[in-house]
């Protein structure tokens, strides 16, 4: 298996890209206003420091993956205890993206559709895809990389001719430090899934180029979070912007009027969503590596497909019930609980660093 | 004893009326040659060894001089080998030797004039160039070894034989290049061709079959080629070659996909035009598996992707079509593999007459008809067009049946149907080894090195390093020109 | 093994089922124009929807022409558009969709009592694109509906051109809505509409339509119309909001001591740059336009070679532009509506008294802004002629 540090930055980007670019930008808008530029720097900087609580528990035990040395820090049921949390938060999530996707795919595009069969055709991939392995989904992340790149920029130079740029200086003159501390936790908890790179420890050593190569990509995703924000609004402003449900759709659309251009954006949608199936597939991938440590390694075959299983089963409770996703989906418990779950680096850090102490006087 | 050598081989080549005893009387000794006329060269039978056997005849009588001279191997001009065993004695009868047979002697003689019946060396019919070579293997494997030795000329090149097939004893030769290739493909191919015991290998498919038991990839591992040209070219990169007597094609393993997306036209024409045919090619392969899946996706789900005054032509020329678009798609293409398989069958002289019924009967008249509309044709037509800028038919085969996959998926899903359908293929793609290369390498693992030959093919001057998905060598440094 | 059959065999049976949004081309057709009036009771919506019909479009390109129009109407009343839209279908052999719409033409009554339903309509639906253009017709617009196409093969066409061409304003819906959801005023193309006796086309007299100005908006509700020339010259203070004026062109006359004569401008640029000044008294807002023209007439009691008249001409080009202008923006002042969003300037330049005079920034635009007009313009070239 060759993999390289490089790999890693292509792999971030492409797993942190389909989430945010879509998803974070309308939640900021509709937040923050004017001022929402701070509040992806001031969570990109906290999300940073997260990271580096990640690089110190990988680096704990380098050429073991964290699953098996965790329990050496936390005690073995601390361990089973956290690796239950981080086992439910990817299920959960991953149930969060099949939701997400079906809102935003189904209504616009196939509308009468049933929810659940779109459901059950995104789980089948990530079912497969998951099933592969780590190489394979980085090795993915790794072709799909250029192309991403090239509909990123393709897209925001679409949203360039209708963006007034007249609206930049309210940027700098707006200030309001309550809704900014809030929103700036709240893009921590997007950007800050790094506890899922400690799954790739076995096939990656985590050491300082590796946290170059992350940093790198953590900046560049920040870029173009904010690249992608400041267009939102600049072409729609942000009073129209809080009731778009999907400024970028509509931004595609109105781009031009009748020829293929302005009608592109199934095809940008198909490109974007191999960055949300990598995502997914990654996710469940974690949760099954957790799920095989706690069950001891029993039922390998099997596991992939019942995590998915779950997911798609909660994916379909809440599309029952719409209102109670998005009220789940806008809350800020959420958030918390995310941010709960991403600091796992943090306590295993604090762990260590304790029992090191402890270790000390006593030798 | 020498009675029961002779019987033993009578009674083993019993029934073959081919076979030909000559006696002849040396020195009062009587000797029998045994040989097959068809595939034993009789001149030189005639002129190394019939001859010198009859002048030794007439000459005088000196029975232990030559029984002496045949065990010093001076007896005759060309080479020959002793043998004791009949078995083997039989088999190599039956392998195009003459086998001299002495009267009170439990050994036997061979000569090796074997020769067969063999075509010319002729252009090669299916990877056609304009610049560069035009050779192409024939049957004969000791011909291919001459084309290809005729090319590399160096003592690295080594080719290991084996003999396949109990009935066939078919030649197979591996050949690589010394401190190129990978060990670990070789130690894999040779365990398989030592292990392998069938009735014969008729092509050199059937090898290649065992070879890759156990992978059930609709997607080819192997490359098939019949110019000694890419044979050659394949061996300086570090890959490992299969030559089997009785096909004209041979098999290069490792391979990934953009591989075999490229043609050794690139590289005698100009870089430039290499490049752009390059990308034209691998834009037209994604068109040969996706667009006809993609045209009844959004006619039939997503009509708000096509501009309003191409919808508006489309509507009405499906205004009165019976068929739903997927029907319509899928009755055009069947009809068109159908004319793809009759047109390869098809004797030559008749050949132009069914191609231009073909092309009237289902491009005009079914239009006219109101059984398919115009924009579907020209859809299935491009599909097909597209099929064939593949340069390697294994891996245009493989996208013909995907290509249904895909299309019964559009129809019946939409957008999310090919959406589903071509992250499922790449993430096959991305999975898939070839004998331990990953198969989309450079693409994904992303390896900004070989890039220089995938899409791009940059001048020969800049190509100088060996691609690292193919070379087990640690200096992978092509030798630049002084 | 067992499990993998399944799921196969799952598979198999879902894509059987086939999908529900599944609908092929020819059980569909497209909107390619709305039309929206007022009913005849109070509080009723009168709607009318023009579609084409494929057969007679491309059978009459190929050479057949009397068979007949190439597009149909259907109009019907009900109490909001959705109810209309459903007693449409009604009507019709196959089902609606509107993703290919090209333009949304506004009766004068409905504009007057508002367009609030029309405009949330279009935002909630995902299909309707929103860089259909919007206009408002002189009287009823369901009988711009039928005017002739002779340029165009469908009169949405030639609707949909007028806004391209953005002789005057260009609005798309999403320009609506942002300065609806900005509190803002906004203008559209006002057309024009009437009969031409002496031509026919099929038999019947050829019904013309055109561009004779903006109709303002505010609040969601007509406040007023301009006519061509202040149209034109609001299109170009709009700059982007109005989607980018081009190609306009003046005509002006002078009459002095020394010479009398005429001249025409073509402008190749037109641009315009909008600020804000904070005062003592309060905001003062900065408009300058930015023109390069090219002398297409010159004609003059002299024999006098145009570049020697060069300032004359552009000292005259810039008084009318600028009085024109002014005499515009007096009349959105009037109207009550801040079609140039002046008040977007405050709101992003100077926060703090933006929030003192947002609640009532309409009355306070209408009576107290201040607007200073400046015009710069620069002749390029002087045509074929000397």
């Amino acid at each position: 298996m060759r993999t390289t540090n490089w790999q890693i930055f292509r792999f971030s980007l492409v797993y942190f890209n389909s989430q945010t670019s879509i998803f974070l930008i309308p939640v900021i808008v509709s937040g923050s206003g004017y001022q929402g530029w701070i509040s992806i720097l001031f969570g990109s900087a906290m999300s940073v420091v997260l990271l580096f609580f990640m690089i110190k528990a990988g680096k704990l035990k380098t050429g073991d993956s964290w699953i098996d040395f965790g329990s050496q820090f936390m005690g073995k049921w601390g361990h089973r205890v956290l690796v239950l949390l981080l086992l439910c938060w990817c299920v959960y999530y991953t149930s969060y993206d099949i939701e997400n996707f079906v809102l935003f795919f189904g209504s616009n595009y196939m509308r009468g559709t049933p929810p659940l069969f779109i459901q059950l055709a995104i789980g089948i991939v990530i079912a497969y895809t998951a099933a592969k392995g780590a190489a394979t989904i980085i090795y993915m992340a790794d072709g799909v990389f250029l192309l991403l790149i090239a509909t990123t920029f393709f897209s925001l130079y679409l949203f360039l001719p209708n963006a007034n740029f007249q609206m930049l200086p309210a940027f700098i003159h707006y200030f309001d430090p309550g809704t900014t501390i809030k929103d700036a936790v709240t893009v921590t908890s997007w950007f800050a899934e790094w506890v899922v790179l400690l799954f790739v420890a076995p096939e990656l050593k985590i050491n300082y180029s590796f946290m170059k190569k992350v940093l790198l990509a953590e900046f560049v995703l920040t870029v173009l979070v904010l690249a992608g924000w400041a267009l939102t609004m600049l072409n729609f402003g942000p009073h129209l912007g809080k009731d778009v449900q999907y400024p970028y759709l509509d931004m595609v659309r109105s781009s031009s009027h009748d020829d293929i251009m302005g009608n592109l954006d199934p095809i940008l949608i198909g490109i974007w969503s191999a960055s949300m199936f990598i995502h997914s597939s990654f996710m469940i991938y974690a949760a099954s590596k957790c799920a095989l440590y706690l069950t001891k390694q029993k039922g390998k075959k099997l596991m992939v497909p019942f995590l998915v299983f779950c997911s798609i089963l909660i994916a379909y409770l809440y599309s029952r019930s719409i209102t109670r996703y998005y009220s789940d989906f806008n809350s800020f418990l959420v958030v918390i609980l995310w941010l709960v779950v991403e600091c796992i680096p943090v306590y295993y850090t604090m762990a260590a660093f304790i029992k090191s102490r402890i270790n000390k006087p006593a030798s | 004893m020498a009675a029961s050598v002779l019987d033993a081989i009578k009674e083993q080549l019993h029934g073959s009326s081919d076979a030909v005893y000559q006696s002849i009387n040396i020195h009062g000794q009587p000797c029998m040659l045994i040989y097959i006329p068809s595939i034993v060269d009789t001149l030189s039978l005639q002129e190394f060894v019939a001859s010198p056997l009859k002048a030794e005849a007439n000459a005088e009588p000196d029975w232990p001089g030559f029984l002496k001279r045949l065990d010093h191997g001076s007896a005759f001009a060309i080479p020959y080998i002793k043998v004791y065993d009949i078995d083997r004695a039989v088999e190599l009868a039956v392998s195009g030797n003459a086998v001299l047979c002495i009267e009170g002697m439990p050994f036997l003689y061979y000569f090796e004039i074997t020769h067969y019946q063999k075509r010319a060396v002729s252009e090669s019919q299916n990877e056609l160039v304009v610049i560069g070579p035009q050779e192409a293997f024939i049957e004969d494997v000791a011909t291919n070894l001459s084309l290809l030795r005729h090319i590399i000329k160096h003592a690295d090149l080594k080719t290991k034989h084996f003999s396949i097939g109990k009935y066939t004893k078919t030649d197979v030769y591996l050949v690589y290049i010394e401190g190129l290739y990978k060990p670990e493909i070789l130690a894999e191919i040779e365990e398989v061709l030592v292990n392998l015991n069938m009735d014969g290998a008729l092509g050199i498919s059937y090898i290649a079959e065992h070879v890759k038991q156990g992978k059930f990839s609709p997607f080819p591992v192997f490359q098939y080629t019949e110019r000694p040209d890419s044979v050659a070219a394949s061996l300086m990169e570090g890959r490992v070659g299969i030559l089997q007597d009785g096909t004209p094609s041979a098999l290069l393993t490792p391979v990934t996909f953009m591989s075999l997306l490229q043609s050794s036209e690139d590289y005698y024409q100009s870089f430039y035009a290499g490049s752009w045919i390059r990308m034209v090619r691998f834009l037209f392969s994604i068109i040969a598996l996706v667009l006809p899946a993609f045209y009844v996706a959004v006619t039939t789900f997503h009509s708000q992707i096509v501009p309003s005054d191409l919808l508006l032509t489309i509507a009405a020329a499906r205004e009165n079509i019976p068929f739903s678009a997927l029907t319509e798609a899928l009755i055009m293409e069947l009809t068109f593999e159908a004319l793809r398989e009759a047109g390869t069958r098809i004797p030559k002289p008749v050949g132009q007459t069914v191609s231009i019924i073909g092309g009237i009967v289902i491009g005009q008249a079914a239009v006219q008809a109101g059984i398919v509309s115009a924009p579907m044709v020209i859809v299935v037509s491009i599909t097909g067009i597209a099929s064939y800028i593949i340069p390697h038919l294994e891996l245009g085969l493989t996208f013909r049946l995907l290509r249904f996959v895909l299309l019964v998926l559009g129809g019946t899903m939409g957008l999310l149907g090919v959406i589903v359908a071509v992250f499922i293929i790449y993430g096959h793609l991305v999975h898939l080894k070839s004998f331990g290369t990953p198969y989309m390498q450079p693409i994904a693992p992303l390896i900004l090195e070989d890039w220089k030959d995938t899409l791009l093919r940059v001048p020969n001057p800049f190509m100088t390093r060996r691609s690292s998905s193919f070379t087990g060598s640690k200096n992978d440094r092509r030798q630049r020109p002084k | 093994m067992k499990l993998l059959r399944l799921g196969m065999a799952l598979l198999l049976l879902f894509s059987l089922t086939g999908c529900w949004s599944k609908l092929e081309l020819d059980e569909l057709t497209f909107i390619f124009g709305m039309y929206v009036d007022s009913g005849k009771e109070p509080e009723t919506v009168e709607l009318t929807i023009s579609t084409p019909l494929p057969n007679r479009l491309v059978s009459g390109t190929q050479g057949g022409t009397s068979q007949g129009k190439s597009y149909s109407t259907v109009t019907k009343t009900a109490h909001s558009i959705t109810d209309a839209i459903i007693m449409i279908q009604t009507d019709l052999s196959r089902r609606l969709e509107i993703s290919h719409i090209k333009a949304i033409v506004i009766g004068q009554e409905y504009a007057a009592n508002g367009i609030h339903e029309l405009l949330e309509w279009c935002k909630r639906q995902p299909e309707i694109p929103q860089g259909t253009y919007i206009m408002a017709a002189p009287g009823k617009a369901s009988e711009v509906a039928r005017l002739s196409a002779v340029y165009e093969q469908l009169p949405d066409q030639v609707l949909r051109n007028f806004s391209e061409l953005n002789l005057t304003y260009a609005t798309t819906i999403r320009d609506c809505l942002l300065a609806e959801a900005n509190n803002m005023g906004y203008a559209m193309n006002y057309l024009s509409f009437g009969v031409k006796p002496d031509e026919k086309d099929q038999g019947e007299p050829v019904k013309w339509a055109g561009v004779q100005g903006v109709m303002l908006f505010n609040g969601m509700k007509k406040t007023g119309t301009l006519n061509s020339d202040e149209s034109r010259a609001l299109s170009w203070a709009a700059g982007d909001l109005s989607g980018h004026l081009s190609l306009p062109m003046y005509t002006v006359v002078w009459n002095e001591q020394d010479s009398k004569g005429k001249a025409s401008a073509l402008f190749y640029s037109d641009t315009v740059s909008r600020k804000v000044q904070m005062t003592a008294d309060g905001p003062v807002f900065h408009i300058r336009l930015k023109g390069k023209a090219s002398v297409t007439l010159f004609d003059d009691n002299n024999t006098d070679e145009a570049v020697d008249h060069n300032r004359l001409i552009q000292s005259k080009l810039e008084e009318r532009i600028k009085s024109e202008v002014k005499k515009a923006l007096e009349h959105t002042q009037e109207a009550g509506s801040d079609v140039l969003q002046l008040g977007m300037l405050l709101e992003w330049n100077h926060p703090k008294e933006w929030k003192k005079l947002k609640e009532r920034w309409s009355d306070y635009y209408a009576d107290r802004a201040r607007i200073v007009v400046k015009t710069d313009i620069s002749i390029v070239d002087f045509g074929a002629s000397k």
